[in-house]
């Protein structure tokens, strides 16, 4: 029995030939650490080339090459694969294990290379892949390491990776950055869409030159939880964002709270999440409804093992302030566009109907 | 202090025998029945894996009894199981149930930490004494998984259909009658003969039948529709790749006693699922292979409905079974799990393993 193990590429090519052509998939990570890989791969000198935005054929690919039960996250994350092949040398799947020290990402992650090595080797139209293991568990088992390991297996010297890392890094930072600052996160990430970034005059761009893209005020603030590949993927979350936004409310998302402002807002609860992404959620959710909010959409992923938790806790919470309106809407690869929509009205319904309700009694208490 | 205790297959005689050696009050839950999940279902969140939802059921029946305190294991992720209790807890709380909750969590580095955490519940009772009743505890549960595994042997063998589960069932009750360690060797040893005197078909050539999975959908047999006792009464002889005492040595003691493990297990799951990933997934693929190895005829794997680690396992399944020639049906389960349904899936693979036994065993004479 053959198991194709990660890479065979020996070292000398990259000098003979072309750099590798390095294919990030549009799913799961990407919506949080494009800027890291693509500056990095892009520094080394290889061309990145991204799979396409989310459609129908990826879709129908993804829920193909997958079982039933996973997730449409992990199904999407199939599809998008599969679309990058024939146009890259190696499609970079990094095993996400943990990213922040002492949490795990859900076991889907950790599983989800091997899951595509056994799915490849039943289909040979699968590209070749490059797996590299996060595990910021192991002291120095962080990003550093696996991009290390990555582009050593490329055939690339130690030292011309560590000046691709402090790049790279710089570009994340400055990504991290936006967010924390409110930026909304599809532009913020839409620069990092495009090729060439790095080799631009200021390299990364100066902190926060953009305005902060500002919603009209006066319209209702709303907090919209949910894991980024969830609500950035505008194809899986029905372009509820967008939607939101035209109708002129002021969209807050998990991003844009901070680690510390998070672990301020959980401190309370006996037991911290080990999740990293859930502790955001979760902090952030609870920090948001201490402020002035209006309501708050969980998008949570049918199926979801990690949502399933944190969106109970978030709801309860939500439930006993009774102040903040709540919705949950769970998304899978049979969810009817209409029903969103038409529930998302009935909740913008709903916070307007209590806003003027808070209104009127207010107004009837200074009478 | 009244304490009680989640079920999971036999786990109720063995916590009862600790808490008596300790002179702890205690409530065990009533037995799981119909009412016991559907209080569950109606307070635990729809999206959670099935055994929070009896969990939850449990607690809330043996608080109806006067129980005060709970005693659970936890864990520290990837997966769900280890952030149980938080949500519990929350349940609880919204429910006005007041429970205090002892959770046990895997000790990170050595037994040290659980014999503290023990200390919580266990007072004045001296060291001597907790370990002493530990070992007790753990002796009921040996010898409770001899029985089992004997009766899951021979069950598809009896003649008088209804014999072996009579027997199984008097022992456990004699079992937990037990006072001294040597008492339950005794019976234990007693059982076994009872077991393999009832009239049985020695001629029978059975089908073998492995089943792997997640823990609790193992272990408790309310949760899989009585699995192993149906799979007999087709006439397979079943083996479980996890049984209660493996999993308490592993999961609470951290490999303390000398019983056999599955570090070996995991490992033969490396060539497929190189990374752990929570709950029992790569045991799932190890067992597997090993059943494989063993001459089995054919492996489940029954996971609850949406379990991670168990669909990341589910998605490797495939390449295993192609190497090792070994046919896997896979079967999750939730509340809408109908004994029947199951029945009809459980024989149709039997009769499917029998087929294939026959064809071999004819196809062998010839050649
Ligand atoms: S966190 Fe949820 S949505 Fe994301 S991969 Fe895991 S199960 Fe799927
Ligand atoms: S292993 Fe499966 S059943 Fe257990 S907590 Fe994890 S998802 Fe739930």
């Amino acid at each position: 029995m053959k198991i194709t193990s990660v890479l065979t590429l020996s070292p000398t090519k990259v000098e003979a030939e072309r750099p590798p052509i390095i294919g990030i998939p549009r799913a799961l990570g990407y919506y949080e650490y494009l800027p890291l890989w693509r500056a990095f791969f892009e520094c080394l000198g290889c061309s990145v080339v991204l799979s396409p935005v989310t459609n129908k054929a990826i879709l129908d690919q993804g829920v193909r090459a997958s079982v039933d039960e996973a997730c449409l996250p992990v199904k999407l994350y199939y599809g998008h694969v599969k679309a990058l092949s024939g146009k890259t040398d190696y499609v970079f799947v990094p095993r996400m294990i943990s990213v922040q020290s002492k949490t795990y990402l859900c076991p889907k992650f950790l599983g989800l290379p091997d899951m595509l090595r056994g799915a490849a080797a039943f289909d040979s139209t699968y590209p070749q892949m490059l797996v590299a293991n996060v595990n910021s568990r192991l002291s120095g088992g962080g990003w550093d390491k696996a991009l290390m390991e990555a582009a050593e297996e490329l055939g690339f010297s130690r030292l011309r990776i560590r000046e691709a890392q402090k790049i790279a890094w710089k570009a994340q930072k400055d990504f991290e950055h936006r967010l924390i600052q409110g930026e909304y996160p599809p532009s913020a990430l839409a620069i990092w869409e495009k090729s060439g970034r790095v080799l631009e005059p200021e390299g990364v761009l100066p902190r926060s030159t953009k305005r902060r893209e500002s919603a009209p005020s006066g319209g209702p603030r709303i907090a919209v939880m949910g894991h980024s590949y969830q609500l950035f993927d505008s194809f899986t979350s029905m372009n509820l964002l967008a939607r939101l936004k035209a109708k002129g409310v002021r969209v807050i998302t998990p991003l844009a709270t901070d680690d510390e402002k998070c672990r301020q807002a959980t401190r309370f609860l006996p037991k911290r999440l080990f999740w990293s992404f859930g502790q955001k959620l979760l902090g952030s959710s609870l920090h948001l409804m201490n402020e002035p909010l209006d309501g708050l959409i969980y998008v949570a992923a049918f199926g979801c093992g990690p949502d399933s938790m944190i969106g109970e806790m978030v709801e309860r919470h939500a439930r006993r302030l009774d102040q903040v309106p709540y919705l949950l809407l769970t998304i899978d690869e049979h969810t009817g566009e209409a029903g969103v929509v038409t529930r998302i009205e009935a909740f913008l319904d709903l916070i307007t109907r209590r806003k003027e309700g808070h209104l009127l009694s207010a107004k009837a208490q200074l009478g | 202090m009244k304490v009680t205790f989640p079920h999971m297959g036999n786990m109720a005689i063995v916590v009862k025998a600790l808490l008596k050696e300790l002179n702890i009050e205690f409530i065990p839950p009533p037995p799981i029945t119909k009412r016991t999940l559907s209080l569950g279902v109606q307070h635990a969140p729809e999206s959670a894996c099935l055994p929070l939802k009896m969990n939850i059921g449990n607690f809330l029946e043996a608080a109806e009894k006067g129980a005060d305190t709970v005693l659970m294991a936890g864990g520290i992720g990837p997966c769900r199981f280890g952030y149980y209790n938080q949500v519990q807890r929350e349940i609880l709380n919204d429910l006005g149930v007041n429970l205090n909750m002892i959770v046990l969590e895997p000790p990170d580095n050595h037994i040290g930490e659980l014999l503290k955490r023990l200390r919580a519940l266990t007072g004045s009772n001296s060291w001597w004494r907790l370990v002493k009743a530990i070992r007790f505890a753990f002796a009921k549960c040996e010898a409770l998984d001899d029985l089992e595994k004997a009766a899951s042997r021979i069950r598809c063998r009896e003649l008088q259909r209804g014999d072996v589960d009579r027997v199984y069932a008097q022992a456990c009750e004699a079992i937990d009658q037990t006072t001294t360690p040597k008492e339950i060797e005794q019976c234990r040893d007693e059982f076994l003969t009872k077991m393999r005197s009832l009239p049985l078909d020695h001629q029978k050539r059975p089908i073998r039948i492995g089943i792997v999975g997640e823990i609790y959908t193992l272990l408790e047999p309310s949760s899989n529709g009585f699995m192993e006792k149906n799979l007999g009464r087709l006439g397979a002889e079943v083996s479980r790749s996890i049984y209660l005492s493996e999993w308490v040595n592993e999961h609470l003691l951290k490999g303390l006693l000398p019983v056999k493990g599955h570090k070996l297990t995991r490992k033969r799951a490396q060539p497929y699922l190189s990374c752990m990933v929570g709950g029992h997934g790569q045991e799932s693929i190890g067992a597997t292979i090993e059943y494989a190895q063993q001459g089995y005829d054919g492996v489940i794997q029954v996971g609850p409905l949406t379990c991670m680690p168990e669909i990341v396992a589910q998605s490797i399944m495939p390449n295993v079974e192609k190497d090792f020639h070994i046919p896997v049906l896979t079967i999750y389960v939730d509340e809408q799990t109908g004994e029947a349904g199951l029945l009809t899936r459980l024989e149709a693979f039997v009769d499917m393993l029998e087929r294939r036994k026959r064809n071999q065993v004819e196809s062998g004479m010839q050649g």
